[in-house]
Order: structure tokens, then C-alpha cells, then sequence
């Protein structure tokens, strides 16, 4: 049995981007699985959702705490996908065995089995293939914490992630203060060595290819991806967001179904 | 004394032969903002009481390479007895050795830690911080000593976490309960909002 997790605050992703996760888990993921989602907004989600409280464990991380908090920055809560960061506690709700956590805006379009057989004992989550890694070696991209991982797939096992579970408890304040670019960043800085990584064959973005410098066009399907990322880039008007996508793309529409 | 920017051209060749990702980072650490707002800082530190001292200790936080500030402390006072730098980026560290190569072995130490996460208590004689924009607010960390802060309003630079607008922001945000200067300048020359604050004091 696998526990699969998503979480929705806010109102960027419709009650339909829950729902449609679940189908799309349902068709790829060919082994019994029971699916969550870590929300307050229930109205309108599928009765096979399993509804999980914010946690309050770490102090000012659910959506109403972080959307509360003075210290913005760009106007945005630093670290601002907080309530993602409850998926590392060790107790997560009660579930036992192996849990998979997915972001909303992502299309699922094969066998989720590819993923969990990359499995070897630590944490899974994505490397930010498509990033020019040289660029990713250059000084002012640690000075800014830069993110080289992506958090839209993370799979793992029991307390696999209690040293990052240590972390945020004895350093919250100054986790959220300084990682203001997100859970991503937080994770590449202090915790990059925890995990193992799917490769650019296993996902890719949509908005940013798949691997640099060989395979970085935009906007083009990947059939054999098992399955599609939508994260964006807040300065970049060429983004597209999934229910954006799939105006413009019919054939991504079948998919996110 | 002058800046011995001779030294620069054999590092500018270590750098093309086994740092070329950094050529342009380090080419920035002597720009003219940087250039003036370490000259500024060591002006005001000439006509502080501290430059009586003999055998200083300095403490750099966000030392990055030194390019500027090592030499301009070392001809600026008297029998300097030590200059911990301390940066986050062990590439930059190992640079800032090349960099200072010449100098007296026992007069710099090097110490790679996350200042945000990794060292809240740091005594010397003279801390230096004239990157406070990068880091946590200074009220969180234990210094003893005469603490030098820099700061700015340039938020358009994401690795900037922490600018503040004023130099009063600055001071509160510091902790330190003995202002004995403070100002501020323009932090480019081609701009005129854009400020940088300092603050000398102690906690």
C-alpha cells in the first residue's frame, strides 16, 4: 500500500486539480494506494480524498499563520510552500510505509511504477535538470540559495526525513527568513545530500525542458516521460500554468483528465 | 601601503586556469561600489578611537575574497595582529588564500560557516559585517566587540534577504545600544535611490 499526498491552500489551483491528481494516480499507479490531500478547502473534492489537517507542529506554517506573517518578502510569506514542509514529519499523519507526495500542477501520463522502482532506500525528488548546471556552480547562485532540485515528486519511507524534521524545528525562524525561494531551496542548501534523484528521462518542465543543454524545448510534449512538471518562473510571461496549457494544447486536455 | 593589484594578475590567471566560473564574481569584489563603501568604512574607522589600538584583531563576516579589504586594513592599522575571514563558499576561501598569499601566514584565518545558521557568537576587537543584507538580523547573534554594519535598500538583488530603508532600520535591526557613527551613501553611481547605511557601535 502507498500513501499518496498532495496539499492545497489558497485559491492559484481549483478543487479540480485534487481531483484530477487522483485520476491520474488511479490510472498509473497500478498498486493499491490510498490518496490524501492536506487541505481545509473540502468542498467539492473527490469522496475518494482522504482529507488531512494542516499540522501545526512547525510554528507559523499553515496557510492562515504564513498568510498572517509581517515579514514578506516581494510580497510574499518567506518560504512561502510551508505547509509542504509538514510532509517531513516522521510521525506524517499517521502513515505508515511508503508515501509519494505530489504537486498539484503536474500531469501524470504513465506507469507511476517507474518512479517507485527507482527506489533504493533514500528519499526521492527531482533534479533541476534543465538547469545549466555551470551556471549552477557559479558563486551568487549559492549566495542566493539557490534551488537545484524540484519538489514536485518526493517519495520516501519512515523517518527518512527526520534530520530535515530536526532542522526545521530547531531552526524554523531562520529557515523561513533566509529561504524565502521556497522548500526547494531549503532542501538543495541543507539537505541536497539526503536524496536520490529521478533523471531528466522520469519528468521534465514544460516550461523549461527537460535537460540542458541538449533537450530544452518549451512547450513540447515528452510522451515517454512518466510525467509532466508546470512549475514557472514568476519573471518569465512565456509560463504556462496546466489549465493554461491545456487551452492551448488539446492533447494535453485527454491527459488531465 | 597601496592595494597591491599586481598580486591580481597572477590571480586573475589561477582564476582562468582553475576557477573560470568565478572570473566575473571576482572581477565585481573590487567594483567601484565596493571599492567605495570599504573605503568609507575604513575612514570612519581611522578617526574612531579603536584605531589607537595596537595589535588589532578583525573579524570579516561574508568575507567573500578580501580583494579590497585585507590591504586596506593592514595599511590602515598599526601591527594588525589578525583577520578571521569568514565565508559560507568554500571555493571563495580557498581563493581568498591565493588571493593573500603573500601576507604573513599566521595573520589570516579562514573559517567556512553558514553565518545564517552556523555561528551566532563572535568575539574580536573589530567585527565587520558590510554584507547585512545577506544575512540574518545581527540582534540574533552574540558579537562582542566593535561591530561595523553595512547595509542597503538595493532589493532588486535576490541574495539580498534582509535590506532595510533607513540607517535607524539598520541600527534596530543590529542591536546595538553605542551608536558612535552612523550615515549613508548612494549605493551606485548611476542611481540615486539605491542607498547604502553603516552603523559603528556596540551591542
Amino acid at each position: 500500500m502507498i500513501h499518496v499526498l498532495c496539499s492545497r491552500w489558497g485559491e492559484k489551483y481549483g478543487v479540480e486539480y485534487v481531483n484530477r491528481l487522483y485520476n491520474m494516480t488511479k490510472r498509473h499507479l497500478p498498486t493499491e494506494f490510498k490518496f490524501y490531500c492536506q487541505t481545509e478547502q473540502t468542498d467539492g473534492l473527490d469522496r475518494n480524498v482522504e482529507v488531512l489537517p494542516f499540522l501545526t507542529k512547525l510554528p507559523e506554517s499553515t496557510p492562515e499563520a504564513m498568510a498572517n506573517s509581517t515579514d514578506k518578502f516581494r510580497n510574499l510569506p518567506r518560504l512561502w510552500d510551508r505547509p509542504k514542509l509538514n510532509y517531513f514529519d516522521p510521525e506524517c499523519w499517521g502513515l505508515d510505509g511508503m508515501k509519494i507526495a505530489f504537486d498539484l500542477d503536474v500531469i501524470i501520463h504513465n506507469d507511476i511504477t517507474t518512479l517507485v522502482d527507482l527506489y533504493k532506500g533514500r528519499p526521492l525528488k527531482h533534479r533541476s535538470w534543465w538547469h545549466n548546471m555551470k551556471e549552477e556552480a557559479k558563486p551568487n547562485w549559492r549566495r542566493r540559495y539557490g534551488a537545484r532540485t524540484n519538489g514536485s515528486f518526493y517519495l520516501w519511507e519512515g523517518s527518512q526525513f527526520q534530520p530535515v524534521w530536526d532542522d526545521l524545528q530547531e531552526n524554523w525562524k531562520r529557515i523561513y527568513f533566509c529561504f524565502h525561494g521556497g522548500s526547494d531551496n531549503f532542501l538543495t542548501t541543507r539537505h541536497f545530500d539526503l536524496f536520490d534523484f529521478t533523471g531528466p528521462e522520469h519528468m521534465y518542465s514544460f516550461n523549461r525542458g527537460a535537460r540542458y543543454p541538449d533537450d530544452l524545448s518549451v512547450h513540447t510534449f515528452r510522451p515517454n516521460s512518466v510525467m509532466t512538471l508546470f512549475n514557472t518562473d514568476p519573471d518569465n510571461k512565456m509560463n504556462l500554468e496546466i489549465h493554461e496549457a491545456v487551452e492551448v494544447y488539446p492533447y494535453l486536455k485527454e491527459l488531465w483528465q | 601601503m597601496p592595494i597591491p593589484v599586481w598580486d591580481w594578475s597572477d590571480v586573475f590567471v589561477e582564476i582562468g586556469r582553475k576557477y573560470p566560473h568565478r572570473f566575473e564574481d571576482f572581477a565585481q569584489s573590487f567594483a567601484e561600489n565596493q571599492w567605495s563603501s570599504k573605503t568609507w568604512m575604513i575612514e570612519q574607522l581611522k578617526i574612531h578611537d579603536v584605531s589607537d589600538q595596537r595589535n588589532l584583531k578583525f573579524t570579516i563576516m561574508g568575507s567573500w575574497y578580501g580583494t579590497l579589504l585585507v590591504p586596506l586594513i593592514r595599511q590602515s592599522f598599526k601591527n594588525v595582529k589578525e583577520i578571521v575571514m569568514i565565508d559560507y563558499d568554500e571555493e571563495t576561501l580557498e581563493l581568498a588564500k591565493f588571493v593573500n598569499r603573500f601576507n604573513d601566514p599566521n595573520l589570516i584565518k579562514y573559517v567556512q560557516k553558514d553565518l545564517n545558521f552556523d555561528y551566532d557568537r563572535i568575539e574580536n576587537d573589530v567585527i565587520i559585517n558590510t554584507s547585512c543584507e545577506h544575512m540574518y538580523p545581527m540582534k540574533d547573534f552574540d558579537i562582542k566587540g566593535l561591530c561595523v554594519f553595512q547595509s542597503n535598500n538595493f532589493r532588486k538583488e535576490l541574495a539580498h534577504i534582509n535590506c532595510v530603508d533607513s540607517v535607524e532600520e539598520l541600527i534596530e535591526q543590529s542591536g546595538l545600544t553605542q551608536i558612535d557613527y552612523k550615515g549613508e551613501r548612494q549605493f551606485h553611481k548611476w542611481e540615486t535611490f539605491s542607498k547604502r547605511f553603516m552603523v559603528i557601535g556596540k551591542k
